[in-house]
């Protein structure tokens, strides 16, 4: 029974501690996301969100702690290699390749599923046209999904705002991954888009990929994530079902303050 | 039926063009047949010079140097050893290649301005090297006697039979350059430019990337350093100091970095250009100065980008 709740944990940190300086930015956090799960992670401004996906993904190496995909420590494998293992992201701040086209910014996220090598491009060997024929078809096939086909040919910068988030959703599930990290992904999305990308979400879920959701819009993670972390500080201070936190009164006072406490208001 | 038109005007464009490149030693006097083997030679160059700049975005000013690596290896191996050109130049190509790998390493991790000092640096070094080993590389008066090529009983001593060779190596390499490109590691360079921090977080092992784009900018260089060696049968270190380093980055920048057109078309234009303002005398550089900052004005995607604006100006048009 034991050996059955272990397999089932996608991403789990041991004691993960962050300094920047003499600044505490992540504090001994135990951490642990069930395969299959919808996991909110939140809090006020500077409590530590973006930095923990950073460490996760390798940007930032911790201070101390440990990171495990699957029950393998990832600590010290470069963004790259933690990628080919299975974590994907998204950033808060867009970063798409901008200058290329959409199709082309989605061809590239499947380079790390292909193998072969630049003489073998070079000679244009049969094998290196199936590949390229390969990351073409299923480039495609993943805007489709999103519903950016008809854009493909253009330059990635000159989408409109929403639709460059898509295409780095679009993006990040092209490397094909285990686990998605979606940093604030409704970020500057109307009701409506935010709407739709909770479904997009949810469709994730789905095709059996675990998610770790940042987020700010309360109406989309009380409504689609299984579990809600809270952390303040660079600490984990709540942990629970949306409704459980809702509750929290420790979640309340981080982002409402104590009484009379002016400082955090 | 547009398309037909199209394609059809772009055939007649390519056969006028072919035309002319493979006439132009055979109508011109003997000094512009030596400018334009010049011109093939920069060309290469900058095609080269393109990898790391146009393509990976990495800011490096080091490239002159694999240029005098490749013409320096090939110069001695030619003077020294009598090895023919045939063997030289792969010789010098492979040369320049592992001094791009041995520079890329170390400097990866530095960007913008700090990779342009470093690089900078690294040029400035193997020139100094270049004319101050005397023992091995003559100094400052350079090596003479430098081989011609040949192939059986043909010699390619004189200009116009070598303008066929570099003209049959710019060929290559454009096509080397294209399939690259086009394929699935051009994108990985474009993708280092545009965004590196992105690529790396997609799975591309970015570091690699770099080195691949220092070691085939440097090959190219090698090839091209090979091929002004044998051209001129004479080679000094002054043709590999900072200020043609500059000149080459005003070709790559002026004819359109990122593109295997505009790195030719600099490449070819700054060649040529100098030639055209000798008139002017004393004025030269300072109008060669002004034209360049007007350009970089009023074309800020090189040659390359105002032809491609002209073009969907004119399409939309119709």
């Amino acid at each position: 029974m034991k050996e059955r709740t272990k397999l089932s944990i996608i991403l789990e940190t041991k004691n993960l501690t962050k300094y920047f300086g003499g600044l505490q930015a992540l504090r001994s956090i135990d951490f642990q996301v069930k395969k299959g799960e919808i996991r909110a992670l939140i809090g006020p401004n500077g409590a530590g969100k973006t930095t923990f996906l950073n460490v996760l993904t390798g940007l930032y190496p911790p201070s101390g702690g440990d990171v495990q995909l699957k029950g393998v420590s990832i600590l010290g494998l470069k963004p790259h290699s933690i990628t080919q293992r299975g974590i994907a992201r998204t950033f808060q701040a867009i970063r798409l390749f901008g200058e290329m086209s959409v199709l082309e910014n989605v061809m590239i996220a499947h380079h790390c599923r292909t193998k072969e090598g630049i003489l073998s491009t070079l000679l244009r060997t049969e094998a290196s046209k199936k590949e390229e024929k390969m990351i073409q078809e299923r480039a495609l096939e993943t805007l489709k999904a999103v519903g950016l086909d008809e854009k493909k040919g253009q330059v990635a910068k000159s989408l409109p705002y929403g639709e460059q988030r898509l295409l780095e959703m679009a993006r990040a599930l092209s490397t094909e991954p285990d686990l998605i990290l979606l940093d604030e992904p409704s970020a500057g999305m109307n009701r409506k888009e935010a709407t739709w990308l909770m479904e997009r979400i949810e469709n994730i879920r789905t095709q059996g990929i675990t998610i770790i959701l940042v987020e700010h819009n309360m109406r989309l993670v009380m409504n689609i994530s299984h579990r809600v972390t809270v952390l303040d500080f660079g600490e984990k201070i709540a942990e629970g079902t949306p409704e459980e936190i809702k509750n929290n009164s420790k979640v309340i006072e981080a982002y409402l303050g104590k009484k009379g406490d002016h400082a955090r208001t | 039926m547009k398309d037909r038109m199209k394609s059809y005007s772009q055939a007649l464009w390519i056969s006028i063009g072919s035309m002319i490149i493979l006439l132009f030693p055979l109508i011109v006097s003997q000094y512009y047949q030596q400018l334009g083997c010049v011109a093939g030679v920069y060309a290469i160059l900058v095609l080269g010079y393109d990898f790391i700049l146009g393509r990976a975005g990495q800011f490096s000013l080091g490239h002159i140097a694999f240029f005098g690596i490749g013409a320096y290896t090939s110069a001695l191996l030619s003077v020294n050893w009598s090895v023919p050109f045939w063997l030289a130049l792969p010789a010098a190509a492979l040369a320049s290649s592992l001094f791009g790998l041995f520079i890329g390493v170390p400097v990866l991790r530095l960007r913008g301005p700090y990779l342009a000092i470093a690089t900078l640096g690294f040029a400035e070094i193997v020139r100094l090297i270049l004319s101050r080993w005397d023992r091995v590389t003559r100094g400052v008066d350079g090596i003479a006697g430098i081989k011609a090529p040949t192939i059986g009983p043909l010699i390619f001593d004189n200009t116009v039979s070598f303008y066929y060779i570099i003209l049959f190596f710019l060929v290559l390499m454009i096509f080397i350059a294209e399939r690259i490109h086009r394929g699935k590691y051009g994108r990985l360079l474009m993708a280092i430019r545009e965004n590196e921090l992105a690529a790396e977080v997609m799975g591309i092992d970015t570091s690699k990337g770099k080195i691949m784009a220092f070691v085939l900018s440097a090959l190219y260089a090698g090839v091209a350093g090979s091929l002004y060696a044998h051209l001129f049968s004479y080679i000094s270190p002054e043709t590999f100091d900072i200020e043609h380093a500059i000149v080459i980055l005003y070709m790559l920048i002026i004819g359109g970095s990122g593109s295997t057109a505009g790195a030719i078309l600099g490449a070819v234009l700054l060649t040529f250009l100098p030639e055209w303002l000798r008139f002017l005398k004393d004025y030269y550089l300072l109008l060669y100065g002004i034209g360049i900052i007007l350009m970089m004005i009023f074309m800020p995607y090189g040659i390359i980008g105002l032809i491609r604006q002209l073009r969907l100006q004119v399409f939309s048009n119709h």
